[in-house]
């Protein structure tokens, strides 16, 4: 879901002020604000400079986005949010133009407020990764607690053992009262593996197909395009990082983190297709490719999405690990950055639309760093658990639950 | 891409860390007085040793120099350079620093002895590394260094440390052979093997191709705030640009303290059985928590007898995928995991490529705070200095995202044993082992950082421009 709010003139601090406080209170507090929903996987505040476009940097006001990922049907996720979290939203949203007077005291306003402002993405153009299809918040906090108890029982365990009756001693803990019982839901590992397949079969010639219609002849094209830009763009002057010192405080807060980027498409028609069909792709590959944990080689990314607002491409993602490791790994696999980002302005040079761009770091980073926009609150419904390691998880509890019959 | 490599303009410790030279001295140093300082570094610029020695002599001495980003601004040129790396403006002692390099607790800045000020009237300005084969030879040098008027009227010493050692003594204080992996580098005499091929020269001095095919970005000045040509052009800016960091690299120095008694204590805890120590297991239990035996010998090529040999020409996923012989969370596959990283071994080894420092370390022992006449008690670890062209993608890295990771490469929730951030004894480390893995824990941070900062170690016509520009600020 992303909902985006105009901020009321000149509330830019203060709103920036009330986010950081409320990010305190969600560090501190294991009960507070998003704790208590149980449909979020991840949820975000972050403040995004007034929307322009490519030909001038006009006065639009500045706008509040939130972002979360959640399970079910949106209606049920907004009814959940505003009832969990219904006064931290007042207080944020306090700063927003046209927000309701009695706030959360009526929830239906409140929710009429959301869906008015919500960026419904079957509607412009999208893509949307996820790194576990189809797992909801119990499924993986059922299967953690599993986890974690099975580990503290096989701690006790003398080495002298053998496989067999160490496991029958495992299963028949969890047959006899465990304190987490192994649930069995909808989706397993093992059904993704035979969707992949099925997918790949029927798929992979069309895709072949689809990639020499369409990207052959626009990769090519883009060489004419890349030539022109080449000229018309200055040379960057070398990065000053005294002059932005205070961005690289917000980037590492944990061991899951944050980022969002706005960046601008450029002008022409060229640009604004190659974007629309990159988002196209990415849909593709996300929903019948990538759906084991990997984008593409990446198996660090929770949640990633990419959205064109009129020209503004905005990308919000949840990621393990420290923000350099991970532009070093989008970098390693520049093909798709490139596909996506080169259509933005600033965006370092590529050739045949797939190299160089992000092969270069240095300039990639610079690129993420001047678009950044941090989140200063930042949840996470499973914190400490990486995304591979959830995937591991995953397939023991469903392992497990297989041989207790569940 | 491949540009010849000016050896005669590298500083020497980029290429070599002087094995034959036993005894070394740090000196850190603040600028008290700019102008008199530059006479000073004029005075000495002569002397610093590059990475081609004539005629193949090895000297009996070698002196070598870093500037950190306070230094250069003292000396009017930090103002003037563009695409200097944040790190190093930011310092090793900056506030998101704590969580990257796991520099909490009895580690944290304000506890260090120095570099943890980030105020002005403690600031360190420049690194001072002397060698010598002997100690007359490093007193000489010293003598012909800092004994002159203009360095005793334009620099004051805020610390200086000193390192002997046996010769021939290759271990740290743990009781480990050290510094048997270093980078193999391309054009400074590094040797490719079939398990390691050549690294790119750009990984560790900056103005060559690193390992990501391009140039990382080299510190730089306008062209006319160096009208009489002392640095070289900047190979991608000709003409408008000069290239103040070519040749040269980024130092990191850290005075790490090593616990060496709970080391011991804990070792030994763990390997009782009814009482009494077991010193194989004893000694398998730390060899496992360090990936070598204590000779350096790899559990990789000697799983369960004890070798002898410090090979270095190994890789994981052949004969150890699972960590049975070497642990997955072990400081050597923690530091370099080679070709066993979560992808295919081929991209594993591309990426570990990536993340390398050259370590010239050397270890110390002084007496403790509260050591006494009648009761001495004495401090040992090691004068952690690293090199690497990109501090946040190699030395910061390393610390981050690989040792002190509690999920690196899989594993739930352990750092590295030796030198992880443990916290207080909640610490764990997993020895995969069938039919079940064993979980030791308890485990304390052994290793504590007492100072540091990030240094530049310019190339030698760096270090003459900087006793000879022109600067803005009087002095």
């Amino acid at each position: 879901m992303l909902v985006l709010a105009d901020i009321k003139p000149d509330e830019h601090d203060a709103l920036q002020r009330e986010l950081e406080q409320i990010g305190i209170e969600l560090q501190s507090r294991s009960d507070a604000l998003f704790h208590r929903s149980a449909t979020t996987h991840y949820a975000a505040w972050m403040i995004l400079p007034g929307a322009r476009d490519a030909h001038d940097a006009s006065s639009a006001p500045d706008r509040l986005l939130l972002e979360t990922n959640y399970d079910g049907q949106l209606e049920e996720h907004l009814s959940d949010l505003v009832t969990q979290c219904g006064s931290a939203i007042d207080r944020v949203y306090a700063h927003c133009q046209d927000y309701p007077a009695q706030g959360s005291r009526d929830p239906k306003v409140v929710e009429a407020f959301f869906r008015a402002r919500h960026q419904d993405t079957s509607k412009m153009p999208t893509a949307h990764y996820v790194g576990l299809p189809g797992r909801s918040v119990p499924d993986i906090r059922n299967a953690i607690a599993v986890y974690e108890e099975a580990k503290d029982f096989l701690d006790r365990f003398d080495h002298a053992s053998d496989v067999d009756s160490i496991e029958r001693a495992l299963v028949a803990h969890f047959r006899n009262s465990p304190a987490s019982a192994p649930k069995r839901f909808a989706i397993t590992q093992a059904g993704l593996r035979h969707l992949l397949v099925y997918n790949l079969i029927l798929g992979f010639p069309l895709m072949i197909i689809y990639v020499l219609l369409n990207w052959a002849p626009l990769c090519l094209l883009a060489r004419y395009f890349e030539g022109k830009e080449a000229r018309n763009d200055r040379r960057h002057p070398p990065w000053d990082p005294t002059a932005h010192a205070e961005i690289y405080s917000h980037l590492d807060l944990a061991a899951q983190n944050h980022l969002c980027t706005v960046a601008t498409v450029k002008p022409g028609w060229f640009r604004m297709l190659v974007a629309k069909r990159a988002l196209a792709l990415g849909r593709i590959l996300a929903s019948k490719f990538f759906i084991l944990g990997r984008l593409d080689q990446m198996n660090t990314v929770h949640f990633a999405r990419w959205i064109l607002i009129g020209r503004e491409l905005l990308f919000v993602g949840n990621y393990d690990g420290s923000w350099s490791g991970y532009l070093g790994d989008f970098s390693d696999q520049a093909w798709g950055v490139n596909l996506i980002w080169s259509n933005t302005i600033g965006f370092p040079p590529t050739r045949f639309l797939t190299r160089g761009g992000a092969q270069n770091l240095d300039a990639f980073e610079t690129q993420a760093l001047t678009h950044y926009a941090p989140a200063p609150v930042f949840y996470s419904a499973y914190p400490g658990y990486p995304q591979a390691n959830i995937v591991r998880i995953l397939e023991f509890r469903d392992a497990l639950a297989k041989k207790l019959g569940i | 891409m491949s540009r010849h490599v000016d050896r005669h303009d590298i500083q020497g410790i980029i290429a070599s860390g002087y094995d034959h030279l036993n005894c070394a001295r740090f000196i850190l140093l603040r600028i008290e007085k700019p102008e008199t300082a530059k006479r000073w570094l004029t005075g000495i610029a002569r002397l610093v040793t590059c990475a081609e020695h004539p005629g193949g002599n090895k000297p009996r001495n070698c002196l070598n120099l870093a500037v950190t980003w306070k230094g250069l601004c003292a000396l009017g040129v930090g103002q003037m350079l563009g695409d200097i790396s944040h790190e190093f403006v930011a310092g090793m002692n900056r506030s998101e620093a704590r969580s990257i390099l796991g520099d909490s607790g009895e580690s944290s800045a304000e506890r260090w002895e120095f570099g943890g000020d980030t105020g002005d009237s403690q600031a360190i300005h420049l690194l001072v590394l002397l060698y010598g084969e002997t100690l007359p030879d490093l007193e000489s040098l010293h003598r012909t260094v800092c004994d002159t008027a203009d360095f005793a009227e334009g620099l004051s010493v805020v610390k200086s440390q000193d390192s002997n050692r046996a010769p021939g003594d290759l271990t740290e204080p743990f009781g480990f052979r050290d510094g048997i992996s270093q980078p193999p580098v391309r054009g400074l005499g590094g040797r490719r093997q079939a398990t390691e091929p050549l690294i790119n020269t750009g990984e560790f001095v900056l103005g060559y191709e690193n390992e990501l095919g391009y140039r990382t970005p080299i510190p730089s000045i306008d062209s006319w705030a160096d009208p009489t040509g002392l640095l070289p052009d900047h190979p991608d800016y000709a003409g408008r640009r000069r290239g103040f960091g070519l040749n040269g690299t980024y130092l990191v120095f850290r005075k790490l303290v090593q616990k060496v008694d709970e080391f011991r204590a804990y070792i030994e805890n763990q390997s009782r059985k009814a009482g009494t120590v077991d010193p194989r297991r004893r000694e398998l239990l730390a060899a496992k928590m360090m990936g070598r035996w204590r000779s350096g010998a790899p559990l990789v090529l000697s799983p369960e007898v004890p070798g002898s040999e410090p090979r270095n020409d190994f890789l994981f996923m052949p004969t150890d995928p699972d960590g049975l012989a070497c642990p997955i969370g072990s400081h050597i596959r923690r530091a370099n995991p080679r070709d066993s990283l979560d992808m295919s071994p081929a991209s594993s080894l591309q990426a570990s490529r990536r993340h390398r420092i050259i370590r010239r370390g050397r270890k110390f022992s002084e007496p403790s705070a509260n050591s006494s006449a009648q009761n001495p008690k004495y401090d040992q670890g090691l004068y952690f200095i690293a090199l690497n062209a990109d501090l946040r993608r190699q030395f910061e890295f390393v610390q981050q995202s690989w040792l002190n990771n509690p999920s690196f490469n899989g594993i739930d929730n352990d750092k590295d044993p030796i030198v992880g951030d443990n916290e207080s004894d909640r610490g764990s480390f997993t020895i995969q082992s069938r039919p079940i893995n064993e979980r030791l824990s308890g485990l304390p941070r052994f290793v504590t950082v007492r100072g540091g900062g990030y240094f530049f170690l310019p190339g030698i016509r760096a270090i003459g421009f900087l006793a000879r520009c022109q600067s803005e600020i009087k002095g």
